[in-house]
């Protein structure tokens, strides 16, 4: 199943966001929705013998091999053993595709930039390298992921466990 | 100003125009003074575009160049200008300079080039530069209409180029080259075999050759080709899933059965016919060797020709474009290492003038490429030398080596041949990454040599490397492809591993008398016990080639073949070791394509044990008629060297010096939850010097329901030795014989006299349990053994114990006696693994003959072997006995003589 992003993107005014919010275990996260290719439910995934323990498998994504990394593992969350919600949110970075296991997809958030606070310092449910900027949406903490930096620590720490082994 | 879109544009096609130039130059420098107008129209008209459109763009100094270059062109072409050699030098370095401010396209302009036009501009002033500003064309022979149009419009187009007149012009003529391409199919084949000056007429028609691409051809993107290959295989792999499913439903009705034949046959053609986008022909790459060749020659002082064939092989152009550098190297070294000095050459009675034939074919579905030399060949002899006083094999194995393999060791890592190091091939470093290098993209190297009459070079490659045929192997319920390639041979265990070994803490299989490295894949991919459970029961091994290791890879299950598409892994993945990329498997489900060498170099097998693996393989194919036993090699120092039969050996331990404790002067090894006793060799026999090491060995093996390990410092080996020619038989205690095994005077250590020495009290119990007139019954003993080690030493013993007694080599032999002689024995003492008639076999025969129904049969037999001891007292064998164990063997043969007689 794939639920189509395309049209909710078209509809939005130029000068808001469009976040795709998800959650990891008890953390809300969000990610900007031009980021986000796709949401389905390919869960047949494929371990890879060595690879970071960050990064989940594998899934043929009709005919391409993608990557499919655990958020749990990337952010240090505990992880959430229900999984009956749990849907792989392909993100597509420069061309990149790249899988992340998340427990649940949320919703859609239409925000607009100066609602937007840039990385605070009291949010601690995550390291902040990974933080673009928080939402405040009803009592609750939206996490605005860089999506960008999170390939990039998903990549150095597949160097570095290659280095070490 | 400039648009960068054009200007791409413009490197693309320069790159073209460039790419033919320059065995189009060699092609006019080998006609000489017999110039083919057409052939230099063509290259004339292919700088004139690069000229034009470099003014166009203003990229001043790539138009310098080429208006140059042009000039003294249409020198050439008016017959004004003699293309030798030094005038095409000039010219070649001019169109290498074009090429390379085409490459740097945007620094181009901030090049120096006035040397190269002085050099240009003193050819087109050269002996007849009267003549230049004139008419002189016209009074010559032949021009035809085109190239006289074409003249006029070249002299028009040196200060200021009209575009559109030249472009008019240049279409002309370009129809008229195209027709003539089309007249000769085969134009490289032919032109390529560079000509000398004589006798050139018959081929100047000929020589227009591969004028750009003809009108047959598309230039596509290789980013949408790879779509469509992806697409293509993913239609495979839907193709794949029906017929699956449809053959689980085993549906009978005909009409599906059409269809899906159909579709299979039309996707199959559907991916071939895109495979068939990605071919190039070989040429592309054998092109550029006229030139290096040219160069060579001058630079060695040699005279070489070259001559290629099959240039319209084609195979995948990631494998054109692969096999660029090692072919050039290939090449470079069969100029410099092969052909002689012409001096040489003569004096050896051949022609001056040395050839290197360049030959591409396919064959078995492969391209083979030869380069074949009628150099000095090499000498297998010299390679021997070098390549033991390099280290790279031992003197021994050296011997051993055909030479076939001998001259095959050039292709060895750190191997050089070369006397100087020069700079045309270089330090020898290239060898060895040549042969990687091919054997990288799927294809392997060998060379074969005649000293005196030259060498041929001969790789094998791939026809694509998209699709891989492969083994899909399963170990904890995940499927793993292994490419065939690298697939020698599957052998089945039946989960019984007694083929399986331990050499110094690492499982070898013993196949066929070699040793092949084991490993079990779910440890190489360190994966974890399924959290549900399931232990990985590997019980098929599939023994593995990479590069130039081999060894076994220990799997749950093979599956199945399959030809398999390679899908990249992300950039997250790409750098495991062990995977070489991943796959799309019938079902959906992704898997991954293990990469044989990142798991050998993983799990550190390397080549040494090459040499030793075929060394053995190659003697015991060839001395099938020796003995030859199974032994642990040790050595308790330089000076003295053991060996213990491997057949009464339970396990050997490697441990640490310090885990020994002491029981008085008895050393013990705490060990998997008991004690295990040690034995020191020198607490019996004799030694020089027993080394201290940190770690030793211990040899593990059961006397006398004790279990005793051995002391061994060094562990060399464990091998097939060849014993046969013992024949010095120690008087020593312990010790079985002495031998000479890898040129060192070997002790064979009879483990259990040596035990009894050492440990007497061990054997009290059968000293006791046989009194001195049973000891001294003689008795008259048939003894089948075909190892003429074993056999002596069991006669000898017997002997020694007052019996009388006769040796047969094998059952069938062992047979005829008793059968001939049937009151003549009173035990029947047998090997059960034995030629012609075994153990068994023998047993059975014995017994199912009436006269036989009591004789004592007693079977000797290695320690690891339950499920024979088995089938032995089911076919009748009345005991068991562990060869080499004296003390149990000799009260067996009391017990079983007593019991008779009662």
């Amino acid at each position: 199943m794939t639920d189509n992003l395309e049209e909710t993107k078209t509809e939005a005014p130029q000068e808001t966001i469009q976040l795709v919010t998800f959650r990891v275990n008890q953390i809300i996260l969000g990610v900007e929705i031009s980021h986000v290719q796709e949401i389905n439910r390919h869960l047949e995934i494929t371990r890879v013998p060595q690879a970071s323990p960050m990064i989940h498998g594998v899934v043929n994504l009709r005919g391409d091999v993608v990557t499919v990394i655990d958020p749990h593992r990337v952010f240090g969350i505990e992880r959430d053993d229900t999984g009956t919600h749990q849907r792989n949110l392909i993100l597509n970075i420069d061309g990149e595709r790249i899988g992340v296991l998340v427990d649940q997809v949320s919703d859609i958030l239409t925000v607009h930039p100066s609602e937007l606070s840039r990385r605070p310092s009291n949010v601690r449910s995550i390291d902040r390298q990974f933080i673009e900027s928080v939402y405040l949406r009803d009592e609750e903490i939206v996490v605005v992921l860089n999506a960008l930096h999170l390939l990039e620590v998903v990549e150095h720490h597949s160097e570095a466990a290659l280095a070490n082994s | 100003m400039q648009d960068a879109e054009l200007i791409a544009e413009f490197v693309e096609e320069a790159h073209e125009h460039l790419g033919d130039i320059e065995m189009q130059l060699l092609q006019v420098e080998a006609l000489g003074a017999d110039i083919n107008d057409d052939l230099v129209n063509t290259v004339f008209r292919a700088i004139h575009s690069i000229k034009g459109a470099a003014g166009f763009l203003g990229l001043v100094e790539i138009n310098k160049v080429a208006h140059r270059l042009e000039n003294v062109l249409g020198k050439v072409r008016d017959h004004q200008l003699v293309p030798d050699a030094f005038n095409v030098d000039v010219m070649l370095k001019a169109a290498d300079r074009l090429r390379k401010l085409i490459d740097a396209i945007e620094t181009s302009n901030e090049t120096d080039n006035t040397e190269l036009c002085d050099s240009l501009d003193k050819l087109l002033a050269g002996p007849s530069a009267d003549d230049a500003g004139s008419e002189p064309a016209k009074s010559d022979a032949t021009p035809s209409d085109d190239s006289s149009s074409e003249k006029d419009d070249s002299k028009t187009d040196v200060d200021a180029p009209p575009a559109e007149r030249a472009e008019a012009a240049l279409e002309s003529i370009e129809d008229g080259i195209q027709k003539q391409v089309a007249e000769t199919p085969q134009p490289t084949k032919q032109t390529a075999e560079s000509q000398p000056a004589p006798a050139p007429k018959k081929k100047a028609p000929n020589a227009p050759s591969r004028a750009g691409s003809g009108d047959t051809t598309i230039r596509v993107g290789v980013r949408v080709l790879d779509r469509l290959m992806n697409l293509a295989g993913e239609l495979v792999l839907s193709r794949n899933q029906l017929l699956r499913v449809l053959a689980e439903q085993s549906t009978n009705g005909s009409n599906i059965d059409a269809i899906v034949s159909g579709l299979d046959q039309v996707t199959t053609e559907l991916q071939e016919t895109i495979m068939q986008t990605r071919m190039q022909p070989i040429g592309n790459v054998f092109n550029k060797f006229p030139r290096v060749i040219r160069d060579l020659s001058a630079s060695l002082g040699k005279n070489i020709s070259l001559k290629m064939e099959g240039t319209e092989v084609e195979t995948d152009k990631t494998i054109v474009e692969a096999i660029a550098d090692p072919l050039t190297h290939l090449v470079r070294n069969s100029c410099d290492h092969g052909i002689e000095m012409p001096q040489t050459r003569v004096d050896a009675g051949k022609p001056a003038q040395g050839t290197v034939i360049l030959r591409a074919f396919h064959k078995a579905g492969k391209v083979m490429i030869e380069i074949v030399d009628d150099g000095g060949g090499m000498d297998p002899k010299r390679l021997r030398e070098k390549a033991i006083e390099k280290g790279v094999i031992s003197e021994e194995a050296s011997q051993q080596m055909s030479d076939q393999d001998a001259v095959n060791l050039i292709f060895a890592p750190g191997f050089s041949t070369a006397n100087s190091v020069t700079d045309v091939s270089g330090r020898g470093v290239g060898m060895d990454v040549v042969r990687t290098n091919i054997e990288n993209i799927g294809g392997s190297v060998e060379v074969e040599s005649q000293l005196g009459s030259g060498s041929t070079i001969r790789i094998t490659l791939p026809l694509t490397l998209a699709i891989v045929p492969s083994m899909i192997v399963s170990v904890n319920n995940q499927p793993y492809a292994l490419p065939q390639a690298n697939i020698v041979e599957l052998v089945q265990t039946g989960g019984q591993e007694k083929r399986i070994e331990t050499v110094s803490n690492a499982e070898v299989l013993r196949l066929r008398g070699s040793l092949i490295p084991l490993i079990r894949l779910h440890e190489a991919l360190s994966l974890q016990v399924d959290h549900d459970g399931t232990v990985s029961n590997e019980c098929q091994l599939v023994v593995v080639e990479a590069g130039r290791s081999r060894f076994a890879l220990a799997v749950d299950r093979v599956l199945d073949s399959e030809e398999i598409v390679v899908k990249p892994l992300g950039r997250h993945l790409k750098s495991l070791p062990l995977l070489a990329g991943s796959t799309i498997l019938g079902d959906g489900r992704v898997a991954m394509i293990l990469d044989a060498t990142g798991i050998a170099s993983r799990m550190a097998i390397t080549n040494e044990a090459e040499p030793q693996s075929l060394e053995s393989t190659r003697e015991s194919m060839t001395t099938g008629l020796r003995d030859r036993q199974r032994m642990v090699l040790f050595s308790l120092s330089q000076h003295d060297h053991f060996a213990v039969s491997m057949d009464i050996v339970s396990r050997i331990e490697r441990v640490h010096n310090d885990s020994f404790d002491s029981i008085g002067d008895r050393r013990v090894l705490q060990y998997r939850g008991g004690t295990l006793k040690m034995l020191s060799v020198d607490e019996v026999i004799p030694v020089k010097k027993v080394d201290e090491t940190d770690n030793v060995h211990v040899i593990v093996f059961k006397v006398c329901d004790h279990e005793v390990g051995l002391i061994a410092p060094h562990l060399n080996d464990i091998r097939d030795c060849d014993i046969g020619l013992v024949d010095q038989v120690s008087g020593q205690d312990g010790v079985a014989c002495v031998t000479v095994i890898e040129e060192r005077t070997t002790r064979i250590l009879d483990l259990y006299g040596m035990t009894e020495s050492a440990r007497p009290e061990w054997f009290e119990r059968f000293k006791s349990s046989g009194d001195a007139e049973e000891k001294q019954r003689p008795l008259r003993i048939l003894i089948c053994e075909d190892s003429p080690f074993f056999r002596g030493f069991l006669s000898r013993t017997l002997k020694n114990e007052g019996h009388q007694i006769t040796e047969c080599e094998d059952g069938a032999e062992g047979w005829d006696t008793l059968y001939e002689r049937p009151n003549d024995f009173d035990l029947l003492l047998t090997d059960v693994e034995m030629p012609n008639l075994d153990g068994i076999a023998l047993t059975k025969r014995v017994r199912a003959d009436s006269r036989f129904t009591e004789l004592p049969i007693i079977a000797l037999t290695s320690l690891a072997d339950e499920e024979s001891i088995q089938r032995g007292k089911e076919a009748g064998v009345s005991d068991y006995q562990v060869k080499m164990n004296k003390p149990e063997l000799l009260a067996s043969i009391r017990q079983q003589t007593v019991e008779t007689r009662v």
